[in-house]
């Protein structure tokens, strides 16, 4: 009950753009085609869940018994980077037909600023391992879920005539402020 | 050039604990005042902080004003807040009422969840002037009597559950530190046991039954006897009707031969309680007009036998059976 | 000097970088709550960028090429994790508020990519001044923002009432960070476009 509280407060009720504004530049930059932002979604899913299993082992087992919780921040980016750049090695070697779909977004990730901030968050909440990997898991899906809801109206939108100043960045951000008014109702499920 | 890149983390890492050692001060020294000032705003009037102790995640500061104790203000966390931990600081008066409730860290909503630091919300007035041990602390959506920031469920819930641990915690202390240490008060009715515990006045109050049935409550009260160090501690056993069944002496370091008789069986001081209708005792001693036979030349340590079981019966009279 | 100006001024206008690169969006979206906090994010990560910006461009001889990116996110990050012990110690009420979004500074594409595309090819007076102009630009946007939020959420500027009661609350919450973001970007680019 309480993972499924977990699952479904951060797919939708806390959703990580939209509520948490958390991931707003891969938000904005990849959310033009939903080819592109699905590719985004998944690479992200797969890096959070695999950052956050090893940031709370790190966490757990080596800043806290050393007493170096303030070296928390360094630690992370530089895990997270090399995490990132290991992933991309791997799969390479492994699945050459899942790097060739993920593989351009995994160097975005490192600046990704949700993948750190996911990780900065599970160690604040004191999830245990299980709750932290569920929580950065369905934080990622409402990420994808985002992305893909945002490239499905740009689409359209492309082929709307707007004023000059208008277009591009700006209408994605009003569009954006829709889409979190709309998210806001599902604060009520938990 | 892994090198220079090692080199270069080894120097930040460096400066950055350098740092770290030279801030840590700084750090603990505004956390300490910002507790204090919370402290003063969750309590009523105090001068001096006699005792800091953790207790289950939380932190206890016990209070006097001049020599009499104020209560206890509790700083108690959160995790579960709606953008991370919720920190605050709960005092509770001597017979277990909230006296206040200061937020001392949260980053809620703006607007929502943060209101709860604002003056006069709902959130805080639910609990304010309330006792902690009467009331569900939950939010009124949960079925409890706590109501909710408009809006801010999540960050609701959270307060209150840091208001119950911080309760938890008082109890624990409570327990730990009064006169109980250990005493088993089943042991006055064979196979009953402790249906409830309360602190009142700050008396650990245990509610014995037996069979569904509730046979009376053990009252835990301590007064200052012929030993400085050790103060006289009893379990008063009171039946529904305000007749003391029995006392136990708990702890006490009076004069082996003479205040230590207060724990036989058949003592005086013990035979001149037990069975008697609390209501109709006067509890001062014998030689000075009242109902209480002093054991022989032990007048100050069997005063302080008769305190505490008057004690013991003033904390009765407040305890809801 | 002339020359040397224009790399300050560049980071406020031409090179605004919320309202033209649209960098940093993260914090520029969720700590603009209040003009106050808008501010306070800007100052420290203008901290960070300027400092980083002098480290970077002292240290870029020395830096390998090929382990760059790892090297600048060292010094980022350790400049962020002093800033954070700094609030800590004399601002801790900013601190609490602002939250996760201090440690997150370190993946502020701003300063990254300050320090890749300029501290690493210019020497260190540019280099702070450089950062100095992006901060500036970045604090300045944000305090807008804020200011923004602030009166339309709360009636008030700066935490002073302008009237009694509540304003609409939607502007404090996200979906209003995102309209007051894109209305404020549209106003910008029609500026700076008549200028031109």
């Amino acid at each position: 009950m309480e993972l499924f509280a977990i699952i479904i407060g951060s797919i939708f009720a806390n959703n990580v753009v939209f509520a948490q504004s958390l991931g707003i530049c891969p938000f904005l930059g990849v959310s033009n085609k939903v080819g592109t932002a699905a590719g985004m979604g998944a690479a992200v899913t797969f890096v959070m869940a695999i950052s956050s299993l090893v940031v709370w082992l790190l966490q757990s087992y080596v800043l806290v018994p050393l007493g170096m919780e303030y070296m928390q921040t360094i630690v992370f980016i530089l895990v997270i980077a090399a995490l990132v750049q290991m992933v991309e090695i791997v799969l390479k070697k492994i699945s050459p037909s899942l790097y060739q779909a993920l593989g351009i977004f995994l160097p975005l990730i490192t600046t990704n600023c949700a993948v750190l901030g996911v990780a900065l968050l599970l160690v604040q909440k004191e999830y245990n391992l299980l709750e932290s990997v569920v929580y950065a898991t369905s934080i990622a899906l409402g990420f994808a879920l985002a992305l893909v809801i945002m490239a499905g109206i740009r689409e359209r939108l492309e082929v709307v005539g707007m004023p000059k100043g208008v277009k591009g960045v700006p209408i994605a951000l009003i569009t954006a402020g829709i889409l979190a008014m709309a998210f806001m109702g599902f604060s009520g499920l938990v | 050039m892994v090198l220079m890149l090692f080199v270069i983390a080894l120097v930040c890492s460096g400066a950055v604990a350098v740092v770290y050692s030279l801030t840590k001060e700084p750090i603990a020294l505004a956390q300490q005042n910002k507790a204090v000032e919370a402290l003063r705003k969750a309590l009523p009037e105090f001068d001096t902080i006699i005792d800091t102790v953790e207790m289950k995640d939380c932190v206890i500061y016990e209070v006097l004003k001049g020599e009499e104790s104020v209560g206890y203000a509790v700083k108690t966390t959160s995790p579960n807040g709606f953008n991370g931990n919720i920190e605050l600081m709960v005092g509770f008066r001597l017979d277990g009422t909230i006296h206040n409730i200061e937020v001392l860290a949260q980053a809620e909503t703006p607007g929502l969840g943060a209101n709860m630091s604002s003056a006069d919300n709902a959130l805080q007035k639910s609990f304010v002037g309330k006792k902690a041990s009467k009331m569900d602390m939950r939010v009124k959506k949960d079925g409890g009597e706590v109501d909710a920031l408009t809006a801010a469920t999540i960050s609701s819930r959270a307060y209150s559950e840091a208001v119950g641990f911080a309760y938890e915690a008082v109890k624990q202390y409570e327990s730990e530190n009064t006169e109980q240490r250990g005493f088993d008060s089943t042991r006055f009715v064979e196979g009953s046991g402790v249906v409830a515990n309360d602190i009142v006045d700050g008396h650990l109050v245990e509610i014995l039954g037996k069979d569904d049935v509730t046979l009376g409550c053990v009252i835990y009260t301590s007064a200052q006897g012929y030993s400085r160090a050790v103060p006289v501690s009893l379990a008063v056993f009171f039946d529904t009707k305000a007749t003391i069944v029995d006392v136990a002496v708990v702890e006490q370091q009076e004069t082996p031969s003479l205040g230590g008789k207060m724990t036989e069986e058949d003592g005086v001081l013990l035979q001149s309680v037990k069975g008697k209708d609390a209501s109709r005792l006067n509890f001062a001693l014998r030689n000075s007009g009242g109902d209480i036979d002093a054991i022989t030349s032990a007048t100050i340590s069997s005063r302080a036998y008769a305190q505490a079981v008057e004690k013991a019966y003033e904390t009765y009279k407040k305890v809801n059976l | 000097m002339g020359k040397n100006l224009k790399f300050f001024t560049d980071g406020i206008l031409k090179n605004n970088p919320t309202f033209v690169l649209v960098l940093g969006m993260c914090p520029t979206l969720a700590t603009t709550t209040s003009a106050f906090n808008g501010m306070g994010m800007g100052v420290a990560t203008m901290f960070v960028l300027v400092m980083s910006n002098i480290v970077i461009s002292l240290l870029k001889s020395v830096i390998p090429d090929k382990v760059r990116i790892p090297a600048f996110i060292v010094v980022i990050s350790s400049f962020v994790t002093v800033v954070q012990l700094l609030m800590q110690a004399y601002v801790q009420d900013l601190y609490n508020t602002l939250g996760v979004f201090i440690p997150l500074i370190v993946v502020n594409c701003i300063i990254l990519g300050r320090a890749e595309a300029f501290a690493s090819k210019h020497n260190v007076w540019e280099s702070a001044l450089d950062g100095l102009g992006i901060g500036l630009g970045f604090t300045l946007a944000l305090t807008l923002i804020g200011i923004v939020r602030e009166i339309l959420g709360s009636g008030s500027i700066f935490g002073l009432d302008i009237w009694q009661g509540d304003g609409a609350l939607v502007f404090i919450l996200s979906p209003g960070a995102f309209f007051v973001l894109g209305y404020l970007m549209i106003v910008f680019r029609k500026l700076t476009t008549k200028k031109a």
